[in-house]
């Protein structure tokens, strides 16, 4: 599957969300789809499963337009954080329900995954607790064998032990069954073993995508006194920069170039950590 | 076809609870009025109108409609056209079954009238132009009118998701000045001289066709419609 964002972008009443975003995405792989809170995650994954036009630009899968093309639509199984089942029916129900729409639904594997998250199919979604909604989710996208499957922030009110089954069964599903996983989330540290690749949205752009082994080479941290780090990390694009106790950090794109001044000190930059940087850079533009 | 399926499943689910609340009060209304014409018949006269809270009931259930199932229906890969040719095929099953309950609960009225003393009076829309209309006339009427509630109801909806509170209230707003102004420059009576002059198969034709065109006036609107409303 191939997933294309020629200059896509959108505009709410005074937001602009997504700004000229262009971008490909070819599966099967897990990406991991990360950015800080209203960076445009949301938006795009809303976009690709075609709940919401683009402002300007269009999304195509295999080259063709996502928006109200229904043989591209049922390839695409989108579960959000809320709102992915009809309050009124019950867990079995909505299986059912479900089951209609993708043409590669895996009946048994949602009876199998109802017993690992202990949920009983008599429920009502409307009963459920955040948790048991988020495993109900997570039993779709993955039975719905989706060619495209997005979980967006899957795991809302989940213990750390439903966590880890949530990344053994995805491992397992890509191992048995491979197909492109776009996974959004916050608990990066958690998830980051699995992406394949990352992409990273900041302020509706692209900031960064990267196979996952690249991504150590690729983002480096350099800290020493501030007018030796301004002097090295002069001819490179800065992430962020910040100073604290007479000591600078600037987080910067090596891209291929290296950095052999023994003035500095050279730190790898882990995803949250980075995630971390663009959020204070984020509010500091605000504040500004 | 299995997405057809799937559609007509969810809102059979969906809508299952309320409808089984509403007929069951319903008839629990109707029973409860052939006890006290049983009893008390003679002392009093009793009204009875089946049709119209079922009308009122229809136009409350398609103004939600919207909210109430297009996000989900578009998360399951439908696209708006899909999804306005299901509830519209939905709509039709609805709108048929509703108007085989109503024609059945009269009959049933009319049967037990047999046994009781006193009639009960059914009040229906439809006798204003022959009382005297065949059973499946009547539910022809019913469900034309059924239909054009689900319509009109859902068109109220739209309004509202596309244009959000303050869009929809103005739209209504303008809806309240075609009565004043029919009031003002007459418009009424030639309306009251057409439907005097029309007959009942022409009227219940109409309805249908202007239910259809509402209903595909809605579907132009909802082909690029968010799943999140304004």
């Amino acid at each position: 599957m191939k997933i294309e964002a020629r200059n896509v972008s959108k505009s709410y009443k005074q937001k602009q969300a997504l700004k000229h975003l262009n971008m490909t995405i070819e599966g099967p792989k897990i990406v991991g789809f990360l950015g800080h809170n209203g960076a445009g995650k949301t938006t795009f994954l809303n976009m690709l499963s075609g709940l919401i036009p683009a402002t300007s630009g269009e999304l195509f899968v295999n080259g063709q337009p996502v928006f109200n093309c229904p043989t591209i639509l049922k390839d695409i199984c989108f579960i959000a954080e809320s709102g992915n089942f009809q309050e009124e029916m019950t867990i079995e129900q909505s299986l059912k329900a479900t089951s209609f729409f993708y043409r590669h639904w895996d009946g048994q594997l949602a009876k199998e995954l109802l017993k690992t998250f202990a949920l009983n199919p008599k429920d009502k979604v409307k009963n459920l607790s955040k948790g048991m909604a988020s495993a109900l989710g997570i039993i779709t996208g993955f039975a719905s064998n989706a060619p495209i499957t997005i979980f967006d922030e899957p795991y809302i009110g989940l213990d750390v032990a439903a966590r880890n089954t949530f990344y053994d069964l995805l491992i397992e599903q890509q191992q048995d069954n491979p197909r492109l996983f776009i996974l959004s989330t916050h608990l990066i540290d958690e998830a980051s073993d699995l992406f394949e690749e990352v992409i990273i949205i900041n302020e509706g752009e692209l900031l960064l995508q990267r196979n996952y082994d690249e991504w150590h080479e690729h983002v480096i941290a350099v800290k020493g006194a501030p007018s030796v780090v301004e002097h090295v990390t002069a001819s490179f694009e800065i992430i962020f920069k910040q100073s604290f106790m007479n000591e600078m950090t600037a987080v910067i794109y090596l891209d291929g170039k290296t950095i052999d001044d023994l003035n500095v000190k050279l730190e790898s930059v882990s995803l949250q950590e980075m995630l971390v940087y663009l959020s204070k850079q984020q509010k500091e533009g605000l504040y500004k | 076809m299995n997405t057809l399926k799937g559609s007509l499943y969810i809102f059979f689910q969906s809508y299952k609870k309320q409808n089984i609340v509403f007929w069951i009060i319903l008839l629990s209304i109707v029973l409860f009025l052939i006890f006290i014409d049983a009893t008390f018949g003679e002392n009093v006269k009793l009204f009875l109108s089946v049709s119209i809270p079922v009308y009122i009931f229809f136009s409350i259930m398609s103004s939600k409609l919207l909210n109430k199932t297009m996000p989900y229906f578009l998360k399951l890969g439908l696209s708006r056209n899909q999804y306005a040719l299901h509830v519209g095929l939905f709509f039709i099953a609805w709108s048929f079954i509703g108007a085989l309950f109503i024609a059945c609960i009269h009959k049933g009225i009319l049967f037990s009238n047999t046994f009781t003393l006193h009639d009960i009076i059914i009040f229906h829309p439809v006798y204003f132009f022959d009382p005297s209309l065949p059973f499946f006339l009547t539910f022809a009427f019913d469900f034309a009118i059924l239909l054009f509630s689900l319509a009109s109801g859902l068109l109220i909806n739209v309004v509202f998701y596309r244009l959000g509170t303050v869009g929809g209230y103005t739209f209504i707003g303008g809806l309240i000045f075609i009565p004043i102004l029919a009031v003002i420059f007459n418009w009424y009576q030639p309306l009251f001289d057409l439907l005097n002059n029309v007959t009942f198969i022409v009227l219940c034709t109409s309805l249908f066709f202007i239910s259809l065109l509402l209903y595909g006036i809605i579907a132009v609107v909802l082909q690029k419609a968010s799943a999140i409303p304004a």
